[in-house]
């Protein structure tokens, strides 16, 4: 898979850092209450290497994928533990529903939830590639970890990217995903050479 | 022919659609909207064509809605707005409403970029009534919270019953354990309930239930403090960081409490309706257990039952 070096992972980490700031910021206003959302950690992986990845806990999620397309095309996936899912609807909306499944409103807020996350994310990627990608809208999905890559090439590249969240003095986790073809992974690499070169000049 | 008919058929199928639709043109400004949103809005369709959609629909202003536009003309992005996270953003009223007050329409929003024409790019706002799931959900909820507060409710008393009451417990001894605060239980016990019963049936046996449950709750004033039905004539307190001088104290109240109802006991040598209570105390650590607590509080009960009833006994006397 691609290796990055150390200054291009930073680089990444940090990208992604600023966008999710804001997502993170547009949250906050909507629900009154100080969100914090950071990416500790990007990595890239093969699509076996993510479905090992995936499949590393047995429990199902919950994701919300938009796809995107522009010089390359693909689908971008915020994901979480259902359980986790539950926990950060009811945390932001306020409410303790002793219900254990989401309802469907809550599964709405959950889609504008990952909607505003991976808008923000694709801004961030539109960005290094200097281009905009048409990006589509929110569909939630609840399933099995490992049905997140079923529509997947074996030749699809996938960068996944850890995100916490704390709100309401508690940390949750999840990933958002981002699902490329192929030859989109040396377009990724040159992209980001092309973007540190760019902040090199800045700076 | 059908193509030459398809533009006419199209229009009438946009003015037909059961939801909102309003396009924007590159600038913001309203090239079109449906009649759905007409009536919905209850303004005059040509008014509003051309002007900014700020202008068109102030209330907009400073919303998400505003923000999602601009993301779909300025970086091709769609987004989605739910009702639970945007209440209600466009002034919009229900249709087929019979009552006085109109209803304001809960709405579900999609804005996606929409290229057309010499590239220009559109915007696409389509607007859904979701006022319906919104009423559905909140009688769901309603009833689930009825639900839960059945399943921890004595059907009798209306107190706290002791599956609540043993949850508590668990929770207040972890949380003395945390901070190191003593913490008491109080086991009380209605004198010569069984003769009660005898002589004036178990109709009267309930409302008397009833009315020591209401009157021990009502003088328990910490909000933190719970009481509980443990059994058949049985109740339990739990005081939380609460001593054994303080136990004694709010056990002797609750002694007072009930003696003020003067309920008469045909068959009791204190001609009323009275109580005996055991108190226990202790500051808990990981090597206590809970059940040792309420064993004390049960020991204290029989000797106060021993030396007379309607009176109480700690576990140090």
């Amino acid at each position: 898979m691609l290796e990055l070096s150390a200054l291009q992972r930073d680089a990444l980490c940090e990208i992604f850092n600023i966008s999710v700031g804001q997502a993170a910021a547009s949250m906050s206003q909507i629900i009154n209450e100080e969100i914090l959302l950071s990416v500790p950690m990007v990595e890239f992986y093969s699509v076996e290497e993510a479905a090992a990845y995936l499949e590393q806990s047995s429990q199902r999620v919950c994701s919300i994928r938009q796809s995107f397309d522009g010089s390359f095309h693909g689908n971008a996936l915020l994901i979480f533990p259902e359980a986790r899912s539950l926990d950060l609807v009811r945390l932001m909306m306020g409410n303790s529903l002793p219900i254990e499944q989401l309802t469907e409103l809550e599964q709405d807020a959950l889609s504008e939830i990952g909607n505003i996350i991976l808008n923000s994310c694709l801004g961030s990627l539109a960005d290094i590639f200097k281009q905009p990608f048409q990006c589509g809208l929110p569909v939630l999905h609840i399933g099995s970890g490992i049905s997140v890559l079923k529509e997947c090439d074996a030749n699809h590249v996938v960068m996944v990217l850890q995100i916490q969240f704390s709100l309401s003095s508690r940390e949750l986790h999840g990933h958002v995903i981002f699902i490329m073809n192929a030859n989109s992974l040396e377009l990724l690499n040159e992209a980001i050479d092309r973007f540190l070169g760019t902040l090199m000049v800045q700076s | 022919m059908m193509s030459n008919h398809a533009p006419l058929l199209l229009f009438s199928t946009f003015d037909a659609l059961e939801l909102g639709v309003l396009i924007l043109n590159s600038k913001g400004e309203i090239a079109l909207w449906n009649r759905w949103l007409v009536k919905a809005s209850s303004r005059h369709s040509d008014d509003l064509i051309g002007l900014p959609l700020s202008v068109a629909f102030p209330e907009l202003k400073n919303t998400r809605v505003e923000q999602a536009v601009k993301l779909a003309i300025e970086k091709d992005q769609s987004s989605f707005l739910s009702q639970c996270l945007n209440r209600a953003p466009f002034n919009l009223f229900r249709l087929h409403n019979n009552d006085e007050v109109p209803l304001r329409m809960q709405q579900q929003i999609q804005i996606t970029p929409l290229r057309q024409f010499n590239d220009e790019q559109f915007c696409l706002i389509q607007i859904q009534d979701v006022t319906a799931s919104v009423i559905r959900e909140q009688i769901l909820q309603e009833r689930a919270a009825e639900l839960h507060r059945f399943a921890y409710q004595d059907g009798l008393t209306g107190i706290p019953n002791r599956r609540y009451y043993e949850e508590k417990l668990a929770e207040e001894w972890r949380r003395a354990v945390r901070q190191k605060h003593p913490l008491s239980v109080l086991m009380i016990d209605i004198d010569f309930f069984k003769r009660y019963n005898d002589h004036l049936g178990h109709q009267q046996g309930d409302t008397c239930l009833q009315d020591i449950a209401k009157a021990l709750q009502a003088a328990l004033r910490r909000p933190t403090d719970i009481i509980a039905r443990y059994g058949g004539e049985e109740f339990i307190v739990l005081l939380p960081a609460t001593p054994m001088a303080g136990c004694i104290t709010i056990a002797e109240q609750l002694l007072e409490a009930v003696r003020e109802l003067e309920r008469p006991h045909p068959d009791s040598p204190h001609h009323i309706a009275t109580v005996s209570i055991g108190c226990a105390s202790t500051t808990p650590n990981r090597d206590t257990e809970a059940s040792v607590l309420i064993q004390e509080a049960d020991l204290a009960l029989y000797f106060a039952k021993q030396h007379g009833r309607n009176q109480l006994r700690d576990s140090q006397s």
